[in-house]
């Protein structure tokens, strides 16, 4: 009799915590869908975790600077010489395509086009190699005048990707090589239009009709007043079955190994 | 003592979660967890911080729960492979 009683307080207990975990499940599912409970939570989390990667980054250039201190001296002398030299060929072969740009600049603004654009520097907090969606965060937001749709650039010339999130403090930005990512680019010597596919890794995709000419090697462009340089042509795959053909090529610059890139502020002050 | 240890797994899978170069290591991380403990329901919420975190972009049609369903399937699979095995740890 006891034992019965028991059991059926057992049971009524489950059913009880049955029905109160349906409904607290539906609830959250409600606020999620409803009430922008995503976009909640994405800037709380969002919040805490600029602290902790800014802490991550401070404590890294600690570690650097104290293993600078404990390397011999004649290693640091000889990186030093070796990277001067590597520093004086690149400028030395900076020189004609300074000048080149400068002239590009001056014709533009001859015919009343004017194509500097207002940019801010960003520190990299979280890399992507950090998660599957090959995303970046990046240390400025609302604070610098950062806008959903910003363009992102890494070495002032090579468009890695664009502002998606914005935060009081930092933002999230898409790469156009995130998986299935699709971007509008000019490929070859004769800029044809067409739209590259990412595929994670700094790698893309296009898929163009097979007698189209383009070869290894060739630039793929971003279309724009100021083209900007996506990548190289690396791989074509020509099938006899396919009347298309897949080329792949990828990013100029490894994303997982970029610290600043540059975003750019359409037609805005920059805030700070 | 187990609950000390679930703890001190949970801040290194947070803190992973966070500084951690490659996802990858997260991932093997909350398996191992899963395994070890009893009703590891944290791989559920690390999926959801990951989503909440890095999520965006097209990958997976724009589906942005990408780690937190994963999360939920890796429990389940886990879970249920724990059971047909002679290793069943418990709290």
């Amino acid at each position: 009799m006891a034992g019965d009683r028991f059991a059926s307080m057992r049971k009524q207990r489950n059913i009880q915590k049955r029905t109160i975990t349906f409904f607290v499940t539906v609830g959250l599912v409600s606020i999620f869908l409803f009430a922008d409970g995503y976009g909640f939570l994405s800037r709380s989390v969002g919040f805490m975790a600029v602290s902790l990667w800014k802490t991550q980054n401070y404590a890294g250039n600690l570690w650097g600077g104290f293993r600078n201190l404990v390397r011999s001296k004649k290693s640091l002398v000889d990186e030093n010489t070796k990277l001067k030299e590597d520093l004086r060929v690149l400028s030395m072969k900076l020189l004609d395509r300074n000048l080149l740009f400068e002239e590009n600049l001056d014709l533009k603004e001859a015919m009343g086009r004017s194509v500097l654009d207002r940019t801010v520097l960003a520190s990299v907090l979280a890399g992507p190699g950090q998660s599957l969606y090959d995303t970046l965060i990046i240390d400025i937001g609302e604070d610098f005048g950062v806008e959903i749709g910003d363009e992102v650039l890494y070495a002032g010339n090579i468009m890695i990707g664009k502002v998606t999130e914005v935060l009081k403090r930092s933002s999230k930005v898409v790469l156009f090589s995130s998986p299935g990512e699709l971007t509008d680019v000019l490929v070859g010597d004769e800029k044809i239009t067409t739209t590259a596919k990412g595929r994670a890794g700094g790698n893309y995709e296009i898929r163009l009709p097979r007698d189209i000419a383009i070869a290894e090697g060739d630039v793929v462009l971003l279309p724009g007043i100021m083209p900007r340089i996506v990548g190289y042509v690396e791989y074509i795959d020509v099938k006899t079955s396919d009347p298309f053909k897949l080329i792949l090529f990828r990013d100029v610059v490894d994303s997982r190994q970029v610290r600043e890139v540059e975003v750019v502020l359409r037609d805005k002050e920059i805030k700070k | 003592m187990i609950m000390t240890r679930r703890i001190i797994v949970d801040i290194v899978v947070i803190l992973s979660i966070f500084c951690a170069p490659l996802w990858w290591i997260t991932v093997c991380l909350l398996v191992f967890a899963t395994f070890f403990f009893k009703r590891y329901y944290e791989i559920i919420l690390a999926g959801l911080i990951l989503d909440l975190l890095y999520g965006g972009g097209a990958f997976f049609w724009g589906f942005r729960f990408v780690y937190t369903v994963s999360g939920m399937v890796l429990y389940v699979a886990l879970t249920t492979f724990k059971k047909q095995t002679r290793f069943y740890a418990g709290e």
